[in-house]
């Protein structure tokens, strides 16, 4: 048994409680449609808001995670709008980025690292506002890998009446950002989804609904590589899980009710300011550990 | 809903392209069902446990967060003997905890049941990397 100590947070426990499931309702529907966890919504709510240490915080953050993806993929995969296909290759990078992360992280400076992949962040996000308008990628061809691996797929598109076949280009490439993706979520905890959605949209070309349930499906798996280890040091709290774990799925249920009304263009920039968001949590983390 | 593709021919898949279509739908079914089942199975035990909570703690002030919680499969398992709330809340998590990891393993099945050989041996290698890293996680990476 772990006790952990000294939440500031004590009376009224009920409001607690009310305040964490709403605000988690909110991380679970954004993060349903944009594929990300909610992570960047429950860490800084948890440890600013509430001021719980910042273990609990991850612990939470890695619940929301699963939860995020678990509750709105239900929904995503029956609808086949998820690629499993696609998902399935791409977890192979995704699991073995998360194990070299765990190991790599005692090696490098974090701070570096966070300072690092904030800056590619925010350069990434040009491309996306360039295309902002873009409702579906063109003049997307296969490359060999997609044949071989039979990637190409089609999403029913109710925004857009019909169904929309789509192609998958430069998967080695994709697949190269997933590690990256992998080990990001292995070293820093935070931003894999992300990377996840810029891979399928920025490298494979694939439609945003896709990129965003896609990376949705595939989060989950990113994280239950580390809830064990989580679950064992203490850090997951259940009552204070429990609140995440039940706004979060409540909020993903509602998001997987909502993207099919939206447009691939407005789910990208929905995604974009979220992508700053990220990009800046990681240098305020990243960079005064640099100046020092 | 007609979702054929026109996709240029496929090594590795035999079957005519509508067949083909129905069996991957069948495939998104199971792998659905699972993670639903999961995620309402862990919400079920979740919300039991926090309405114990508040029906046996009504009195009891102190904070949230303070409370002690279980950190292993064996004080989980005691706490729900004793039917400690916090315990069964527990459970409801790890049980949240190991969806996405039995959806894996559902998918290797899913995928056999297509007699697609090439992503039953992607599916196990995701499930064996998954599991190492259980492994690696004990021995305290």
């Amino acid at each position: 048994m772990a006790a952990l100590s000294s939440s500031p947070f004590t009376e009224p426990h009920l409001l607690f409680f009310a305040l964490i499931f709403l605000a988690s309702l909110a991380a679970g529907l954004v993060g349903s449609l944009i594929g990300l966890g909610g992570g960047i919504f429950v860490v800084p709510l948890l440890t600013l808001a509430f001021g719980l240490g910042i273990h609990e915080a991850a612990g939470a953050s890695i619940v929301s995670v699963i939860a995020t993806s678990s509750g709105a993929a239900a929904a995503y995969v029956r609808d086949h709008m998820t690629n499993l296909r696609v998902g399935m290759f791409l977890e192979v990078a995704t699991t073995v980025g998360a194990i070299s992360g765990a190991f790599v992280a005692t090696l490098l400076p974090t701070g570096l690292l966070f300072a690092v992949f904030g800056v590619v962040l925010l350069i990434s996000a040009v491309p996306l506002i360039i295309k902002i308008g873009e409702e579906l990628p063109r003049g997307v061809k296969n490359d060999r890998f997609a044949n071989a691996l039979a990637l190409a797929s089609s999403y029913p598109d109710a925004q857009l009446g019909r169904a929309v076949s789509y192609q998958v280009a430069r998967v080695p490439v994709g697949f190269s950002m997933m590690y990256v993706a992998g080990l990001i979520s292995g070293l820093l905890g935070i931003g894999s989804g992300v990377f996840k959605v810029l891979a399928m949209d920025t490298a494979m070309r694939l439609p945003m609904k896709v990129s965003t349930t896609t990376s949705n499906f595939m989060i989950g798996v990113t994280a239950a590589a580390s809830a064990g280890i989580y679950f064992e040091r203490g850090y997951i709290n259940p009552m204070v899980s429990a609140p995440v774990a039940l706004g979060v799925l409540a909020g993903a249920l509602l998001g997987a009710k909502t993207i099919s009304r939206l447009s691939n263009s407005t789910l990208r920039k929905v995604f974009i300011p979220f992508l700053v968001i990220i990009a800046i949590e990681m240098l305020v983390r990243g960079v005064p550990t640099l100046l020092h | 809903m007609n979702t054929q593709t026109r996709q240029p021919p496929q090594r590795g898949v035999t079957q005519p392209d509508a067949d083909h279509d129905k069996l991957v739908r069948q495939a998104e079914v199971i792998i659905s069902n699972v993670l639903r089942g999961g995620v309402l199975l862990s919400a079920a035990i979740i919300l039991l446990g926090v309405a114990l909570f508040y029906i046996q703690s009504a009195r009891v002030t102190g904070g949230l967060a303070d409370r002690p919680f279980p950190t292993s499969l064996g004080a989980v398992g005691e706490g729900l003997l004793r039917g400690d709330p916090i315990a069964i809340v527990a459970c409801g998590l790890l049980v949240l905890l190991v969806t996405p990891v039995v959806r894996v393993a559902v998918s290797i099945i899913a995928f056999a049941l297509e007699h697609d050989r090439l992503y039953v041996f992607v599916t196990t290698l995701v499930l064996v990397i998954l599991l190492i890293s259980f492994i690696l996680g004990k021995a305290g990476a």
